[in-house]
């Protein structure tokens, strides 16, 4: 099974570096969707709600964005109905406890990950998620 | 035996003539039959001069009933009376302080003579007269400034207060108090701590001032300012007296202030705290980048990397600008004192120079609205902050659809207080909040984090200043600084 992955992060460098890293990944990855705001993102989400092969397996979801952040695209989130099992890996440089603590406490969150991520913070996190998704 | 009565008599006669008071014998009406030779020492006559004359002519006139009353009559009546105090005219015609005790001199029942022992208490007496003032005045003191004052006699234990002590504690005064009573009106921390003083004062002779409370007659706790000064003879400590005064308006109004600048304290903390949070973060964000970019330039020399070396520059640029920032206010924001006279065209200027090519870009003019005011004196650093945050903000959001676009500086002055505005016709917001948050934005459509308006609040208000933000989308922006806390220049001379 080859999975959908959608990165949300305003961070260009950010996007096109973890893009690129993904691509190692071709045969478990079918699709790396990129999208510089919570809201295009969510946008996408709500129109293929219910199409399984377009609606993504993980999420890495930043948390400071321009217009629609982590924490109120979560939020929307709620309201879909996602056709299948998605994972949200939340990735932010913010080293804040309210943000930590508040990302632990979240039923939603998956995962806090501390920017930069690594190949090996990235090939470890890949791992587990398929492991869940299995 | 006859040589031993002779001695006898030759020795009361000396010690008669050489006794320093004045031995007097009188007439039953008063009027002397004998002075010894005190007298001269002590009022300046001869026995001579005042033999066959009445003491009375020479009796203070306010002393005259006095005498006649209290050491005089009962002398008549066969009474022996001491201590009669009156003033008695010198020959110098300044009148002295006397005491007397009037002996009289019975033969068959009947007074027949008087003697009169007189002491001069003239230097004794203006003394307790002082002292007695000064107790007045004491008392005074004591009443107004709710000051008592007391001893502790160590060898008997016996305490001494004054009535305002008493009063301090709640009781009655003359209430009989020893130390275990008095000691049990402080809570037990502080009855050990006082106790310890005490102990200090008796064997080391070590005086103490102690502020603690006390929790008086009625169940009020009460702070009191109690001092001890130990009294030392011989090496020895015998008595401890000291002052004892009710400060618990004091003590409120001081805890009322530190609450008051703890309360501050926190909000600054906050501030800084986001502040802080903000910085750290748009600086990680850039860092983190570029560590992943430089991890894969080193695992992966890809030429595809070339494409995102703008991407690098801007983000290098972010990087440093906001560092740079940060050294400027880290090492600025805590010369508190670093006021000094601004000018607001002037830092507007430098602004604007700054910002040239985002205004250019923009097409957006800086002008000059009302001005009431130019210079003030202020927080350079912190002006310079609230300026360029407000100026950049209203450029990049400027409508790029109107012909003309504009950011217009205006200074008021109203009612005492100093207004800088700031207001442009831009995209406008629509603002439904009173105060700021950090993570407050108001421009979907564009990149910036909307973290200017809350730094500018941040400044704002931690110098008691107020941000007031107006805006209609489609419209534009105006932002209001009340700067409370500063001085006009005018006001300044």
């Amino acid at each position: 099974m080859k999975i959908t992955v959608c990165l949300i992060d305003d961070d260009r460098i950010f996007q096109f570096l973890t893009g690129k890293m993904l691509k190692e990944y071709q045969e478990k990855i079918e699709k790396v969707f990129h999208f510089y705001d919570g809201a295009p993102a969510l946008e996408y989400l709500r129109e293929n709600q219910h199409n399984a092969d377009l609606f993504p397996e993980i999420i890495f979801l930043d948390i400071s964005m321009p217009n629609l952040n982590g924490w109120d695209f979560l939020d929307e989130f709620k309201t879909l109905n996602p056709p299948k099992q998605t994972l949200i890996y939340m990735i932010s440089s913010s080293v804040s406890p309210e943000d930590i603590t508040r990302a632990e406490e979240s039923s939603q969150i998956d995962k806090y990950l501390v920017k930069p991520l690594s190949r090996k913070k990235l090939k470890e996190s890949l791992k587990e998620a398929l492991e869940l998704l299995n | 035996m006859l040589r031993d009565q002779r001695v006898l008599e030759d020795l009361k006669n000396y010690a008669l003539e050489n006794c320093p008071s004045i031995i007097g014998y009188h007439e039953p009406t008063g009027e002397y039959l004998y002075l010894n030779q005190g007298v001269h020492k002590i009022t300046g006559y001869h026995s001579t001069e005042l033999v066959g004359k009445s003491p009375y002519d020479f009796l203070h006139p306010d002393d005259l009933d006095h005498v006649e009353k209290n050491s005089h009559q009962p002398a008549l009546k066969g009474h022996r009376t001491e201590s009669v105090k009156f003033r008695f005219r010198k020959k110098s015609g300044e009148f002295r302080w006397l005491e007397s005790t009037v002996i009289p001199v019975k033969v068959e029942k009947e007074v027949e003579k008087l003697i009169t022992i007189t002491t001069d208490i003239h230097d004794h007496h203006l003394l307790k007269d002082q002292l007695s003032i000064q107790k007045e005045i004491n008392d005074e003191i004591s009443e107004i400034a709710a000051i008592g004052y007391w001893s502790f006699d160590v060898r008997n234990k016996e305490i001494s207060w004054s009535e305002k002590i008493y009063e301090i504690h709640g009781i009655e005064p003359g209430t009989e108090i020893d130390y275990n009573k008095a000691i049990n009106f402080y809570p037990p921390g502080t009855r050990l701590e006082l106790e310890q003083a005490v102990e200090k004062a008796i064997n080391k002779g070590i005086s103490y001032d102690l502020k603690i409370p006390l929790i008086n007659n009625i169940g009020q706790e009460i702070w009191v300012r109690t001092v001890g000064l130990p009294l030392i003879k011989r090496g020895k400590c015998i008595k401890i007296f000291g002052i004892f005064q009710d400060i618990t308006e004091a003590v409120k109004a001081e805890n009322e202030r530190l609450s008051n600048i703890a309360a501050y304290l926190s909000t600054q903390n906050q501030h800084l705290k986001e502040f802080s949070q903000i910085l750290s973060h748009d600086l990680r964000g850039p860092l983190s980048s570029l560590k992943m970019l430089f991890d894969e330039l080193e695992s992966d020399d890809n030429a595809e990397l070339r494409e995102v070396k703008p991407l690098i520059e801007d983000n290098l640029s972010q990087l440093f600008e906001k560092l740079n920032y940060l050294t400027r206010f880290t090492d600025r924001a805590i010369e508190t004192r670093d006021m000094r006279c601004i000018s607001i065209r002037s830092s507007v200027q430098k602004i604007a120079e700054n910002n040239k090519s985002l205004l250019l870009d923009k097409e957006v003019v800086i002008r000059e609205g009302r001005m009431d005011w130019d210079e003030v004196v202020y927080h350079q650093f912190k002006m310079d902050s609230i300026l360029h945050n407000l100026i950049e903000n209203a450029a990049y959001f400027s409508d790029p659809d109107k012909p003309e676009r504009f950011i217009e500086l205006s200074t008021v002055l109203k009612n005492n207080k100093h207004y800088l505005i700031i207001e442009d016709n831009g995209l406008g917001m629509n603002i439904t909040t009173q105060r700021l948050k950090r993570k407050n934005r108001f421009h979907p459509d564009l990149s910036r984090k909307g973290e200017g308006l809350f730094l500018v609040q941040t400044l704002v208000e931690g110098s008691k200043g107020q941000l007031k933000m107006r805006s209609t989308p489609g419209m534009g922006t105006k932002a209001i600084v009340i700067l409370d806390k500063f001085k006009n220049k005018e006001d300044s001379h």
